[in-house]
């Protein structure tokens, strides 16, 4: 696909999901930026700002098989994975998908449901596969889990394990509307959901081909440098106890593409790495002390002025004489 | 290299790296002790050194030692000055101190003897200078302000290539004393530890710049001292005026005068004598040591000039010709007044001054000779060759000092004078014996045997190198004269001033002549009973022979003057000696008919230490503007990268936040506020070549004139003072060398 006929398509999807999610431009274009770097989602603030609402909205825009998954205490591996069910008229096992199979995956508060039921995400999530009594089947493609979780410091919620953690792309929050927004979505809701009026606006192939025309924008080596520089930092300072991953370098470049493909651009500048620093790196980091916000803490005080201050201090590779 | 935990602590400075900050110490004190050992030209022996680089080593460990652990940039600073001051009231002022160290009232009176000392030591000492403990005292003070500076510079302000400025000073404070560069060395290891500093310091890009830059500034700094001295010739009454100012000893640098490829104006007179006057500046009494010098005599302050005391031992039969003689003084810098002996009285001169009663030399302690214009009423003493040959043998008492010569003084100089007066009875006879025995044509005048073969210098160990010769000047005809003398007890001493110079005759019919650093002279005076203090000119070819004092023999080396007679036109060297080096002879027929007139060549020295010093100020400048046009070539050719680099530095000199971790569109978002609309268009048309350059895989062209209406626009909204500022002290230059000692 043509990057002024990807453009124009991303910007209709970004209408559509306006006429839903009013006034947070940025957190949208964030969650299609993931979207279209074929990266998972992690949406993450407290209940009642829009997180599922988001989700939905964004799934309902394209048009491909979109399942929801209600974490809960009791949510069981199976529940989300399918089960294998002896079939009396085959006098087989037969295998029942479970919801995980469909190209978006809702998982809603997803640290409400048990750590052993969190982890069947694992292997789905890294490698587009369910293994299910011995068997493996493939998941669709594309394949985006967009999953909402509660601040860690609400009442019943089990924090992420680490290794899942780093398997979203990006963790992004949507914060509180502003006045006017709030009573714009006062007036909207008044009568009837405005998720009904979303239609979808590409399908599963022009879906399949934006993602591979996101993949095909061009990263100079300055530009790898840089956000293996800054990379390289978060492991090096001495506020952070665990750094960014080789995966979250790699995810932090695919996710720098789609958003300068979004942007219009056919080559990633510094400023996609700043812009995604913190969403990609955020939920990954552990800070070195556990006072003051913790590593999933909400917003993620702290190591967000880490990530903000490392990214000023990496010098940008402009110069001919390359970084200093 | 992380400088992240700068960024992300930036309330607090990180600790040093502890290789850099005691590297870079111990390389500033390398530097400060070469350049220090620099001083050796102008003070002796080297103990001095070993003492002032112990200070610097404290100041510079302490200096050190509070940066491996303060937090704080300000405390090593703290802890230098601290420490300069404890180790200098430790040596100098212990007794004053509470225990030693802590001051009191005392302590800073101390400090004000030591330092009257220094400067009255300084004053009085020949070169080289011994350091006595004013001298010390000053030397530790000024060695402990200039480690703080260095270390202050260089840490606590970031600046290291600054950090050189303070050892040029230093550097440069012999070559104020004396012209000649024979510190080269000393230069050359200086220049080598601010290279090494600068690499230390910086580990930009910029390291290379600094390096190549260093290493021309050394290279200009080893050449320009070679191409200084037909500079300092034209400065009028240049080197040896300036050392008769700091009180050093005249007959040092009398020699180093003479021998100066051009002479300067020393001083213009006119007199209502029809010949030219000898005019002394002083006069070497004391022959007690190993070299004559002056005797350190006490002038009472009260010897007001108005009236000057009767010529000492001028019997009142002996005629006296009564001379006026008006005086305009060039560009000399003496403390000594230039006056034909002996004054009566002096009027019109500025200044306090006062008179020896022994010498009846004329000095001040404050003013200066330098553009004295004044009048001399004198007398000169015409005795009959009777009355001289009547004053007899005999040492008057209170004359002893003037027969004394050391024990070291070479028998040869004793026996060539019993030698040459054999046949003489009375002292006068002895005299004129003496005086023909130089004249007598068995002697050569010449300003470079002595120094080819080092005998230079009236000290007594040279004087039996020079009977042996044959061969010198002034210095050595006079005190070889006055020494012989001596040994034959007649009292003797030497004068130092000016032969009469050259007379131009004036429309009015007098006659006004001009005297230069050629005419600089020494003579021996002799004392006779009932006569007084009687001048004598035994150096061939230079002045003129006294009519009382005949020669029996022409002086071969002035051919076309006949000694037996007094000379009605004075000489001059340039006249007058013939053999003196091809090169010197000619001196400008011009410039002696223009009469050194002040606009041919005579450059007041403030003028060209102006000149020098707005040299050294627009190096930045020039430096900055040539990195720009360089540049804007570069850009011209299609690199957006140095158009941005230029932008970027343009800004930083600007004082504008330019951080290299902003990118192009950052920088822009800032920028962009100062800048007219028109400069925010051509500011973002560089900022998407940059982008396309550095980022996609088609670069887009930069245009040079965009960059030229985004600096242009930038330093508009700046302002004029922060423009300007911008121009001369161009700040990208700095952060260029300034060093990442930082490390996570």
């Amino acid at each position: 696909m043509p990057h002024d006929e990807f453009y124009a398509r991303t910007r209709e999807i970004l209408r559509m999901i306006e006429t839903v999610i009013d006034g947070k431009r940025d957190a949208v274009e964030m969650a299609l930026t993931v979207l279209l770097a074929e990266g998972h989602l992690l949406i993450e603030d407290v209940p009642g700002v829009g997180k599922t609402m988001l989700a939905r909205t964004l799934a309902r825009t394209m048009d491909c098989s979109v399942t929801r998954i209600q974490f809960t205490p009791d949510l069981l591996p199976a529940d989300i994975t399918g089960v294998s069910v002896y079939n009396q008229g085959d006098r087989e096992f037969e295998f029942k998908p479970g919801p995980i199979f469909a190209n978006i995956v809702i998982g809603d508060e997803i640290n409400r449901a048990s750590p052993k039921t969190q982890s069947a995400l694992l292997e789905s999530m890294e490698e587009g596969q369910v293994t299910v009594d011995g068997r493996s089947y493939s998941l669709g493609t594309p394949f985006i889990v967009i999953a909402t979780q509660n601040p860690i410091e609400m009442e019943g919620t089990y924090p992420l394990p680490e290794a899942q953690r780093d398997r979203f792309m990006a963790r992004i929050s949507m914060g509180y509307p502003d006045a006017a927004a709030e009573l714009a979505m006062l007036r909207q809701r008044a009568t009837s959901s405005p998720l009904d009026a979303v239609r979808p606006v590409v399908g599963i192939s022009q879906l399949a081909a934006m993602i591979a025309t996101a993949r095909s924008v061009f990263a100079s080596r300055a530009v790898e440098q840089y956000a293996v520089a800054i990379a390289q930092a978060t492991r090096d300072d001495r506020e952070l106890r665990l750094g960014a991953s080789p995966r979250a370098t790699l995810q932090l470049l695919r996710a720098a593409k789609a958003r300068a493909a979004l942007d219009g651009r056919e080559f990633v500048l510094p400023d996609d790495i700043d812009a995604l620093a913190i969403p990609v790196f955020g939920h990954r980091l552990i800070a070195a002390r556990r006072s003051g916000g913790g590593s999933t803490g909400f917003g993620g005080g702290t190591i967000s002025d880490v990530i903000s201050a490392i990214v000023a201090a990496t010098p940008v590779p402009i110069s001919a004489a390359g970084p200093a | 290299m992380s400088p992240t935990s700068v960024a992300v602590r930036p309330k607090v400075t990180p600790k040093l790296d502890v290789a850099s900050n005691w590297l870079l110490s111990a390389l500033m004190l390398v530097g400060l002790g070469a350049a220090a050992a620099g001083l050796s030209s102008i003070i002796s022996d080297a103990v001095w050194w070993f003492v002032i680089m112990t200070v610097a080593l404290l100041v510079f460990a302490a200096g050190a030692t509070v940066r491996s652990f303060a937090r704080r940039r300000i405390w090593p600073s703290v802890a230098t000055a601290v420490t300069a001051f404890g180790v200098i009231t430790l040596m100098f002022a212990p007794s004053e101190s509470l225990l030693a160290l802590i001051p009191t009232p005392g302590t800073f009176e101390r400090f004000g003897e030591l330092q009257a000392l220094g400067a009255a030591s300084i004053s009085r000492q020949a070169i080289p200078a011994n350091a006595d403990e004013g001298i010390l005292f000053l030397l530790c003070v000024g060695v402990a302000l200039i480690a703080v500076a260095m270390d202050t510079l260089a840490f606590t302000l970031r600046v290291p290539a600054t950090a050189g400025v303070p050892m040029l000073v230093l550097l440069l404070v012999p070559s104020f004393v004396r012209s000649e560069l024979d510190n080269g060395f000393s230069f050359v290891l200086t220049a080598a530890a601010w290279i090494a500093i600068l690499l230390v310091g910086s580990r930009r890009p910029g390291r290379r710049m600094a390096a190549g830059i260093a290493v021309a500034a050394v290279t200009a700094g080893l050449v320009l001292p070679l191409a200084l001295p037909p500079l300092e010739s034209s400065q009028a009454g240049g080197e040896s005026p300036a050392g008769f100012s700091t009180g050093i000893n005249p007959i040092i640098t009398l020699g180093d005068d003479l021998r100066r490829g051009t002479p300067s104006l020393a001083l213009r007179y006119t007199s209502n004598e029809a010949e030219g006057q000898y005019l002394r500046l002083t006069a070497l009494t004391d022959f007690s040591g190993r070299s004559w010098g002056d005797g350190d005599p006490e002038i009472s302050p009260e010897n007001s000039v108005d009236a000057i005391g009767a010529a000492p031992g001028l019997g009142p039969d002996v005629p006296v010709i009564a001379v006026t003689t008006d005086i305009s003084v060039s560009n000399i810098l003496s403390r000594w007044l230039p006056a034909p002996y002996a004054p009566t009285s002096v009027t019109g001169l500025v200044g306090v001054w006062a008179w020896d009663p022994d010498a009846l030399t004329i000095r001040t302690e404050l003013s200066s000779a330098r553009g004295q214009q004044y009048t001399v009423e004198s007398q000169r003493i015409a005795p009959s060759i009777d009355q001289l040959m009547a004053a007899g043998t005999t040492v008057e008492s209170g004359f002893e000092r003037y027969v004394q010569v050391p024990e070291d003084l070479p028998a040869v100089v004793g026996s060539t004078a019993l030698e040459v007066t054999a046949a003489a009875t009375s002292n006068y006879e002895k005299a004129v014996a003496l005086q023909d025995y130089f004249r007598g044509g068995e002697f050569t005048y010449s300003e470079d045997a002595p120094v080819d073969n080092g005998y230079d210098g009236s000290g007594a160990s040279v004087l039996d190198a020079f009977l042996a010769a044959k061969a010198g000047y002034c210095v050595h005809f006079s005190s070889a004269m006055a020494s012989m003398a001596r040994t034959l007890g007649m009292p003797a001493r030497i004068a130092v001033g000016f032969t009469p110079g050259q007379g131009t005759l004036q429309d009015d019919g007098t006659t006004e002549y001009t005297v230069t650093t050629f005419n600089l002279h020494a003579w021996p005076e002799l004392y006779f009973a009932n006569i007084g203090w009687v001048r004598f000119e035994p150096t061939p070819g230079r002045g003129t022979v006294p009519e009382f004092a005949p020669l029996a023999v022409d002086d071969p080396a002035t051919p076309g003057v006949d000694e037996s007679v007094p000379a009605v036109v004075p000489t001059n060297a340039a006249t007058a000696a013939p053999d003196l080096p091809a090169e010197k002879t000619p001196v400008d027929p011009d410039l002696q008919a223009a009469g050194f007139g002040s606009s041919t060549g005579a450059v007041p020295w403030w003028i060209v230490a102006v000149a020098a010093l707005a040299a050294v100020l627009l190096v930045p400048a020039v430096a900055r503007s040539v990195q720009r046009t360089r540049r804007l070539a570069r850009v011209a050719a299609g690199s957006a990268e140095t158009a941005w680099d230029e932008l970027r530095d343009t800004a930083d000199d600007l004082g504008l936040k330019t951080d290299r971790g902003l990118t192009p569109r950052q920088l822009r978002d800032d920028l962009r506020q100062h800048l007219s609309p028109s400069g925010v268009d051509a500011l973002d048309r560089l900022r998407a070549a940059v982008e396309s350059e550095a980022f996609a895989e088609h670069a887009g062209a930069p245009d040079a004139a965009d960059v030229r209406t985004v600096i242009r626009s930038l330093r508009r909204s700046a302002g004029v003072w922060s423009a300007m500022l911008a121009t001369f002290v161009p700040r990208s230059l700095a952060s260029r060398w300034r060093p990442e000692l930082v490390r996570a």
